[in-house]
């Protein structure tokens, strides 16, 4: 077998977002279901995903060819033909996120952003209320909660079709796609996609924090 | 001096008031009784919580107060729960009359953590009245989730 080169597809950025992403849902994940005073932490890993979110959205359009939305959301043709390719034993030929892939990014984005915009309103019917709950009715406030719960179902369905979709690659397609998540390298006969420096990411996720701060009185 | 019969009179008269609801009304007033004794509860836990949270300072004396009427209040729920209120319109799920022997547990559980929570906020000790409140919020908790519609 002829070695096919490594090539660097995730920068640091998009690998630091990712597993930084996966902790705080999971940190949020414990500190929502236990709720009360655990709520306070909460609160602190929510205004953290929004700040990632936030950075997420701007590596999106400046960041590493990989990472830019407009390089992975791709038209309903190529969703579909790749969608055709799944029974097929061998790896995608996508260099970063396939066709579908893909719009599973823009779907954990946009999903994110709707359970963090409800949960800033939100209230416990106890003693925490989200940093925009005086900016809503009571009533509002209490429908963004029944949102809040809900649209983490479908967060937590999208994750489960995200790590399924993982498992798929791995053992049907024969691909590692967690080890690249780590490395940033995957074995494709490609160009290297041209990289961003990872210092504008420092200066996004600063603005992002920035923004963040503000949007929630901190 | 009390007469043997008039001391009988009080105490069956007494037992009397016990074994039956207070107010015999309207199952709507029941339920707008128990919603006004559980608002009640909830400022007080309002109040606290923003000590607990650091959004106003923690006034010691402030808390044992608010917590003692909690633990005046806490009682009082269970009665608003009779089961001609069913049907009435709130946000108490059928889960909640078809479980009710673990809703009266989780009431008298609320009773008790409430009465701690009076009696540690009495020893003036931050630390332990803010644990206590940690845990009394739990079974509120434990109780919305089960039996209160969500929004």
């Amino acid at each position: 077998m002829n070695q096919v080169p490594r090539v660097l597809v995730w920068d640091i950025p998009v690998r630091v977002f990712h597993w930084l992403l996966v902790f705080l849902v999971a940190v949020s994940w414990w500190t929502g279901e236990t709720g009360g005073t655990a709520l306070r932490y909460h609160f602190w890993s929510g205004y953290a995903i929004l700040a990632l979110v936030l950075f997420r959205l701007g590596w999106g359009v400046i960041g590493s060819e990989p990472a830019r939305f407009a390089s992975f959301l791709r038209g309903p043709r190529a969703v579909l033909a790749n969608l055709r390719a799944l029974p097929r034993r061998t790896p995608d030929e996508s260099l970063g996120h396939n066709p579908a892939g893909g719009w599973m990014i823009a779907a954990l984005l946009a999903t994110l952003l709707v359970q963090i915009g409800s949960g800033l309103c939100a209230n416990d019917d106890l003693f925490n209320e989200g940093p925009w709950y005086d900016l809503v009715s009571r009533s509002v406030s209490d429908t963004l909660t029944g949102l809040h719960h809900l649209n983490f179902g479908v967060l937590l369905t999208l994750v489960a079709l995200h790590v399924l979709a993982i498992v798929f690659h791995w053992r049907v397609k024969g691909e590692n796609l967690v080890a690249p998540m780590f490395t940033g390298y995957k074995r494709r006969a490609a160009p290297p996609p041209r990289q961003t420096s990872a210092w504008y990411a420092l200066v996004l996720l600063a603005l992002a924090a920035a923004i963040t701060g503000a949007a929630v009185n901190l | 001096m009390l007469t043997t019969w008039t001391k009988s009179l009080a105490i069956l008269s007494g037992a009397l008031a016990l074994a039956t609801p207070a107010v015999a009304g309207k199952a709507e007033d029941t339920v707008h009784y128990r919603q006004g004794i559980l608002m009640g509860m909830g400022w007080n836990v309002g109040a606290m919580g923003a000590m607990v949270k650091g959004d106003v300072p923690f006034d010691a004396a402030r808390f044992a107060f608010l917590a003692g009427r909690a633990a005046v209040l806490a009682p009082m729920v269970l009665e608003g729960f009779t089961p001609d209120t069913r049907d009435a319109k709130s946000h108490a799920l059928p889960a909640l009359w078809d479980n009710y022997a673990d809703f009266e547990k989780r009431m008298k559980e609320n009773v008790e953590s409430t009465a701690k929570l009076a009696e540690v906020a009495k020893s003036g000790d931050e630390g332990a009245m803010k644990a206590q409140f940690g845990e009394a919020v739990q079974v509120c908790k434990g109780c919305h989730d089960e039996y209160r519609e969500k929004q």
